[in-house]
């Protein structure tokens, strides 16, 4: 597929390289680097191209929708995802550091480990996360002049265009995206506004990680594969392991047959629940050989209500009395 | 004392004067719901997932103060940087401040059993943001909790969250302030 995308780069007319705003909690650096991407007929799946068709913004991501895929190739594809996002991380926050440390603005990126992971989860493109990693990471940004601001703004945007020049690390777009779910790759460009086959690091879509549990047997199921999708803290990964393997033994010995919706957190926190508009159900995995069990009850909470009972128990007749409630 | 921040504004540039002041218990504040939100849509309600760890133990989970908010700055500083990542709005959750600042959490695991705010909702507008932004956090009283009582407590905090702000509905129903 190399050369079938290309970007129209207009950066030559652009007086403002770069805005920001605030968009659900996260500050987001927008390129004014506005291009029209192009892809050649009978390149990409139509689903693909009727995404990019829609793009006017160079920087951001292309997102479709694969066909259903086996559980264990969607795994494969978002462990290889995950694998060339952080080499691709790697490398351009090695780069980015160099900057940070010249305007002395007290941290070093490569060394702040837990963000990396933490902005796969929610993150569009990776101008998204520099900026979030700026403003959080950065004990100095609050405080440094708005030339300060700028100079590390500006070099990002360098630090992006250089990126685009890395070795090949995705070989092959349309075969890795059509084997998870969503998946989201975004577009680089070189100067001489062509996109090749040598993409950024790609981000994988978690919104599907909360799983609705369809059939009697299948919660065990289901545990797993939330957690296989879930992208976890790397703070949290051992307690969210615990978690995934007490919830799992629980719901095989004590849940069986029923089906709530299933969620793993960013922390690492396994949850079930069974909710109903006014009253619900909520059993929360902490990985501590402890099941918490808080019952909403209609002008209730659940912050309110935790019975808290030893893994290997069954469940308090109390709690499963609320559980049929809500089916 | 819980959300003392509250108390104060934290508007950049409050000492000047700018900004509305801290958020009211009788205001109403509104949650853009996109499609990469978190969102039940059989049960047309938001899913406890939408509300991050991550963004609420820095205060960046943002809303917009629905009477210090119009129309236009919610499409300009809202749904517009989120639509051109492909990220298409689905509609507006919203939720009144009074039940947010109401929530209370109760830990069971600490003796005696540990009360306290659930969560603070801070006028927290800096350099980018429109004036009506607000930001919702933990409170600081779960600070001297354990990690793991913390997880559970939050994981609840969550849920009630969730149902707090409801279900999105089409932007044009709305009433946006001036």
């Amino acid at each position: 597929m190399s050369g079938a995308i290309q970007v129209r780069d207009r950066r030559a007319d652009a007086e403002n390289p770069w805005t920001m705003t605030r968009v659900g909690g996260r500050a987001v650096l927008e390129l004014s680097l506005e291009g029209s991407v192009v892809v050649d007929p009978g390149t990409a799946p139509r689903t693909l191209q009727d995404k990019i068709d829609r793009r006017s913004h160079d920087a951001a991501c292309v997102r479709f929708p694969g066909p259903a895929a086996s559980r264990v190739s969607e795994r494969k594809a978002v462990l290889e995802a995950d694998s060339v996002a952080t080499k691709s991380f790697d490398v351009w926050i090695s780069m980015l550091d160099e900057t940070i440390s010249s305007h002395h603005l007290g941290a070093s990126l490569y060394t702040t480990k837990v963000w990396r992971r933490k902005t796969y989860s929610d993150m569009t493109s990776i101008e998204t996360a520099a900026v979030r990693l700026l403003k959080n990471e950065l004990k100095g940004w609050r405080s440094s002049t708005p030339e300060t601001q700028v100079a590390v703004f500006r070099a990002i945007v360098e630090s992006i265009e250089r990126l685009s020049i890395l070795p090949i690390f995705i070989s092959d777009l349309t075969s890795m995206a059509t084997r998870s779910r969503w998946f989201s790759l975004p577009l680089s460009h070189s100067p001489d506004g062509v996109v090749s086959e040598h993409g950024r690091a790609p981000t994988i879509e978690m919104s599907h990680t909360n799983e609705r549990v369809r059939t009697a047997n299948a919660l065990p199921e289901s545990v797993t594969a939330a957690y296989e999708r879930a992208i976890i803290d790397n703070g949290s990964k051992e307690d969210a392991m615990r978690a995934m393997e007490q919830a799992r033994s629980y719901s095989e010995r004590f849940l069986s047959g029923l089906a709530p919706s299933v969620d793993i957190s960013e922390d690492g926190v396994v949850t079930f629940q069974w909710r109903r508009p006014d009253r619900g159900v909520l059993l929360v995995f902490t990985g501590d050989n402890t099941v918490s069990c808080a019952v909403k009850v209609p002008g209730g909470h659940y912050s309110t209500s935790n019975i808290s009972a030893p893994i290997d128990e069954p469940m308090p007749s109390t709690v499963m009395s609320a559980i049929e409630m809500t089916r | 004392m819980d959300c003392e921040r509250e108390t104060t504004s934290q508007h950049y540039q409050a000492e000047q004067g700018g900004g509305f002041g801290p958020v009211c218990p009788d205001e109403t504040v509104l949650l853009a719901v996109f499609q990469s939100t978190a969102y039940d849509a059989a049960l047309q309600r938001l899913e406890p997932k939408a509300f991050k760890p991550s963004q609420l133990k820095n205060f960046e989970f943002s809303v917009a103060r629905r009477a210090h908010t119009g129309r236009s700055d919610f499409d300009e500083y809202v749904i517009a940087p989120a639509q051109r990542r492909g990220d298409p709005l689905i509609g507006i959750a919203s939720a009144q401040v009074g039940s947010i600042k109401d929530l209370m959490f109760v830990c069971p695991d600490t003796v005696p059993n540990l009360v306290g705010r659930a969560v603070c909702l801070l006028d927290l507008v800096e350099q980018f943001d429109h004036d009506g932004h607000a930001s919702l956090g933990y409170s600081e009283s779960q600070y001297e909790l354990t990690e793991k009582q913390k997880k559970n407590v939050r994981a609840r905090i969550h849920a009630d969250l969730a149902d707090l702000f409801g279900g999105a509905n089409p932007i044009d129903q709305v009433a946006f302030g001036s």
